[in-house]
């Protein structure tokens, strides 16, 4: 169980975020909505412990969210357009110790329609989202799933891919926090207005 | 070990695709050696004193120029982050960093030195000296300025901030640096400009990279 309460953040003399509670349990997922700067990706920075909270509690099965609960999926992508996307693919793996076989990773690639030998600096906004999730879904094995804006840009392709395999994740007894501006169409999910 | 393999070479491969680096410090060196004799003087002893300190001098300017692309795009694009999330050791994206620069600078100076050694009229024997030095004091500097580096990168502007921080150090290894060649020419022994060199890079290593690590991962949590 997924469990925020309180949860305050200032930048500045600001206030981003005032008193934020609410539960989650196993294979249930939140919906953050939100007008620009209603603190969407602070609060889910937060619980990925991207941020520091002044306030309040985050705690996964009683415990404090670490690093290796999360699953992150974050508003910018951390890709070098200087590689291709098979290179890129490959060290994120590698970094998240996962071990895949050059033809896997290929398949990972292909799944998503990614062309493995292409330079990152000719993909799309949509290709490099597509990039990104061809590595998310093949490392999920961490129970809290925190997407950002993670629809923006997906065609509808991806997006079926994307949502089968959340309501896999949630079926499997994980979680998932998912901001957006747009309908995304997942059933069973709570929303959260900020 | 596979993660700092990794690491590693994702380093090397972004300097091998991004040539520009490369080349622009190549030239930026090149052109100031070049054009230093011009403006000094054309007295071949005066240039033979002289060398050295230059070469030493714009060594320093050529790795504070080039610094920031090592980590810019790492935070721009979030990677830092990305490391944070799969508890990546920090020290090991600092080390390297400070591998794949230092490399960068010693192919420079591979290509660099020859050239220097006629344009300043050193004998073989200095520019052997001179390039000991330069490759027992380059990893020190390297490591100093990386650390400024890394503990300014929360802030919006890091240029002024990084010399304030690294001056102090980088003066020292200056002095012993440039000291070899002067000690070799005035016949004195070299183990003492080298025995301080070897003790300012053991005093680096020892805690510089720890205290840069963590200002990393903490960066990577704005």
């Amino acid at each position: 169980m997924l469990d925020i309460k309180n949860l305050c953040f200032f930048r500045g003399m600001q206030r981003i975020l005032r008193n934020i509670s609410f539960t989650l349990n196993k294979g249930e997922a939140l919906l953050i909505k939100g007008a620009n700067g209603s603190g969407k990706t602070t609060l889910l920075k937060l619980i990925a412990g991207l941020l520091e909270h002044e306030d309040g509690t985050i705690h996964w099965q009683g415990h404090r969210v670490k690093e290796h609960n999360v699953h992150y999926f974050g508003h910018s992508l951390p890709v070098d357009i200087e590689l291709t996307g098979y290179e890129m693919l490959h060290f994120w793996l590698k970094i998240s110790n996962h071990r895949f076989k050059k033809k896997q990773i290929e398949e990972h690639l292909s799944a998503f329609k990614i062309n493995a030998n292409d330079f990152i600096r000719t993909y799309s906004q949509g290709q490099k989202k597509r990039l990104f999730l061809a590595y998310y879904l093949n490392s999920s094995h961490r129970p809290i799933w925190i997407m950002d804006e993670i629809f923006t840009n997906l065609d509808q392709e991806a997006s079926d891919i994307l949502k089968n395999a959340i309501m896999k994740h949630l079926e499997a007894g994980g979680v998932a926090l998912l901001s957006t501006h747009e309908m995304i169409g997942l059933e069973g999910c709570r929303e959260l207005v900020l | 070990m596979h993660i700092f393999s990794a690491l590693l070479k994702h380093e090397f491969l972004l300097l091998t695709r991004n040539k520009e680096i490369f080349f622009t410090l190549l030239l930026f060196f090149g052109l100031s050696l070049f054009l230093f004799p011009f403006a000094l003087s054309s007295d071949a002893t005066l240039l033979k004193s002289f060398g050295p300190g230059l070469l030493w001098v714009i060594t320093i300017f050529t790795i504070l120029s080039s610094v920031e692309s090592f980590y810019k795009k790492d935070n721009d694009n979030s990677l830092l982050s990305f490391y944070y999330i799969q508890k990546t050791p920090f020290i090991l994206v600092f080390f390297t960093k400070i591998i794949a620069h230092f490399c960068l600078m010693i192919s420079i100076l591979m290509i660099i030195l020859p050239l220097f050694g006629l344009f300043f009229g050193l004998e073989l024997k200095s520019i052997v000296i001179l390039s000991a030095s330069l490759l027992l004091g380059t990893p020190p500097l390297i490591t100093l300025i990386h650390f400024a580096i890394a503990l300014t990168l929360s802030t919006q502007k890091t240029g002024m901030l990084v010399l304030v921080i690294v001056l102090p150090f980088i003066i020292p290894i200056l002095i012993f640096g440039v000291g070899t060649v002067t000690f070799y020419e005035t016949g004195q022994t070299l183990k003492q400009p080298f025995m301080f060199m070897a003790a300012i890079f053991l005093f680096v290593f020892a805690f510089v990279p720890w205290i840069a690590a963590y200002a990393l991962k903490e960066s990577a949590r704005q």
